[in-house]
């Protein structure tokens, strides 16, 4: 089971994830980031994983593609609240060098250049 | 010995989960661990449902067992498409590099076997069989 909500800031579109990312539900993720996008891309994103307690590899590949939509479309996004258990995965697959990763959502605003 | 059978469609994956994590934690792992196994099982049945049924056209099942002695926790994972051997592919070469230059995908196999102790690949009869092992030792993987 995984619950996406869009949240509007002044400054940047929050995306709050809520349960888990597989195979299963990974296109549904995919399919509302691509709608968001397409909707004219607000340049700052924050994607907030406090309540996400597990992703596979699927997950891994939409935020891969995610990030690179947004970085060719000229815009920034930023990821906080990663739980320990989602953390590691990122470690593992390298991505805590191609994300940018922040603490909480604050930080998180600071990075984006919305604070 | 827990069993369980499951339809091999995504579908599955949901309670895959929950059978995984309730396995590791009669066996006394903690959430992290169990954590770690659960994506190791994931990965692995994702990819049962997509090659071994999916894209072949056919349908199937996918078998899962758990077991529990006093050194590890086994869980198997069979399905009953084609042989193929998942623990003899190499790991992904990019994992090192910049945004632009990163592959999508092939993470899966390198996280299941990076996520367990051991995983083994036995054909049984018409079904691969593959099994994820966790040494009951404490802290083991932190």
């Amino acid at each position: 089971m995984l619950e996406i909500t869009s949240t509007d800031h002044p400054e940047y579109l929050q995306i709050s994830l809520r349960g888990e990312i597989t195979s299963a539900s990974a296109s549904q993720l995919e399919r509302t980031l691509a709608e968001l996008l397409a909707k004219g891309p607000p340049p700052r994103w924050l994607l907030d994983l406090g309540d996400l307690l597990f992703t596979s590899s699927a997950g891994l590949r939409v935020f891969l593609t995610f990030a690179k939509r947004t970085k060719t479309a000229g815009g920034r996004l930023a990821f906080c609240n990663v739980r320990p258990a989602v953390a590691e995965v990122f470690e593992v697959s390298g991505f805590t060098q191609i994300l940018t990763i922040a603490p909480d959502a604050a930080a998180a605003a600071v990075l984006l250049g919305a604070a | 010995m827990k069993t369980l059978a499951l339809p091999g469609t995504l579908d599955a994956l949901e309670p895959l989960g929950e059978f995984v994590r309730a396995a590791a934690a009669e066996a006394g792992f903690d959430a992290m661990a169990a954590g770690r196994l659960h994506l190791a099982v994931d990965e692995m049945a994702t990819n049962s449902v997509t090659h071994a049924y999916e894209e072949q056209g056919r349908e199937g099942q996918i078998y899962l067992e758990a077991e529990i002695d006093d050194n590890e926790l086994r869980v198997a994972l069979e399905d009953t498409g084609p042989a193929y051997d998942p623990t003899t592919r190499a790991d992904p070469a990019d994992l090192d590099r910049p945004l632009e230059e990163r592959g999508i995908g092939g993470l899966g196999i390198f996280l299941a076997r990076k996520n367990v102790d051991a995983l083994l690949y036995e054909r049984r009869g018409d079904r691969n069989r593959l099994t994820f092992v966790l040494h009951r030792r404490p802290a083991s993987r932190t």
